[in-house]
């Protein structure tokens, strides 16, 4: 079992990443509508504000594992979508194949994983 | 203007992200404000409930901003950025008109004298074809700002950078023909054993004339793309100002 590349001084940075890469992966979407899926999803455990989730996709845009494009939509038209790039997306898979081992090793260390 | 223009303001305020980033930004908030709005309202909230329920998940923490600001001032951007808004003032308009018409009327006489060219040996073709295209897509985006009217920010920053990759074109073929001329050179001297001063001055002077083409036209497509993006990031600029209700941002 190999090491998992997730960083424990920044969990929840990493956390919010994952779960926006993993996200996407159904397809582009805006940014109020990850927040809301993501509520929605884990029927209301994590709850995204939006203002820490534009700073977080702004960051993936950067490092090119997401890219935004705006669209004519809406009554006011010019929205934002976010979809994953080739790299985001084989980046998402590794991310969540990391988050299953950390999760799985860190139940081993404190003693309270599932038989 | 929007209805969440004040929390815009207040954003807008606390953001230190250089321009046109900054517009960006404050426009795509704008348009997920409305649409969480709507969304709330199709969930039966009425506008007052719905209204304060999207403010308050729009809230930029300081934390937020922090992280914004980080990502948005890479060394090189904001340096482009910073020359950006440097230039949009009068003195520095003026400076700038000061600094490059001498450069445009010197190229102009150049060109029309015939000597550069045909001095410049025949990489100057490709590279004259490459200044071709970058007033090509010059005149394209002025046609789209200018006589369209087309203000669609999407479209206006669709090949927006073209005139510049160009620019970087022509210099890699100025600097390319160079150092290609330059092993033909050292070929030939170790083939023939000695090579004369005129024959040496000749290629001096047929390498500084196709550099000198190349740092032209490199200059006209940076400034074409100078031009197009302040405007660009104008129109921007412009039409965040009006979600927010301001006549400047």
């Amino acid at each position: 079992m190999g090491k998992p590349d997730v960083e424990i001084q920044t969990l929840t940075k990493g956390c919010n990443e994952a779960i926006i890469l993993c996200f996407l992966e159904d397809g582009p979407k805006h940014g109020y509508q990850l927040a809301l899926d993501s509520e929605a999803r884990a029927e209301g455990f994590f709850r995204f504000k939006h203002g820490t989730l534009y700073p977080i996709l702004h960051k993936l845009e950067g490092q090119g594992l997401i890219k935004g494009s705006w669209s004519e939509e809406g009554p006011r038209g010019k929205r934002k979508r976010y979809g994953l790039t080739r790299k985001g997306r084989s980046y998402a898979r590794r991310q969540r194949e990391s988050w299953r081992i950390f999760i799985r090793r860190f139940l081993e260390v404190i003693g309270g994983e599932e038989q | 203007m929007s209805r969440f223009a004040h929390s815009l303001r207040q954003a807008r305020e606390n953001l230190r992200i250089p321009q046109p980033a900054r517009s960006r930004l404050l426009l795509e908030l704008a348009a997920d404000m409305e649409a969480l709005f709507e969304h709330y309202r199709q969930e039966g909230l009425d506008e007052r409930e719905a209204e304060a329920r999207t403010r308050e998940s729009f809230d930029l923490s300081p934390e937020a901003l922090r992280q914004l600001a980080d990502v948005h001032s890479p060394p090189v951007g904001r340096f482009l950025d910073h020359l950006s808004q440097q230039a949009r003032g009068r003195w520095e308009r003026g400076a700038l008109a000061l600094v490059l018409t001498p450069i445009v009327l010197l190229g102009i006489r150049l060109v029309r004298g015939g000597d550069l060219l045909r001095d410049a040996g025949p990489v100057v073709w490709p590279m004259l074809l490459v200044a071709f295209l970058v007033v090509g897509l010059g005149l394209i985006k002025f046609h789209q700002i200018y006589l369209k009217k087309d203000h669609d920010i999407r479209r206006l920053r669709r090949g927006l950078d073209g005139p510049l990759r160009l620019a970087g074109v022509q210099l890699a073929l100025g600097f390319g023909g160079m150092y290609g001329d330059l092993i033909r050179v050292y070929l030939q001297s170790r083939a023939e054993k000695a090579l004369t001063i005129p024959y040496l001055a000749h290629w001096l002077l047929r390498n500084a004339a196709l550099l000198s083409v190349a740092m032209m036209a490199a200059l006209l497509g940076g400034l074409v793309w100078y031009l197009l993006a302040r405007r660009v990031a104008g129109i921007e600029r412009s039409e965040a100002a009006l979600l927010l209700g301001r006549r400047e941002i």
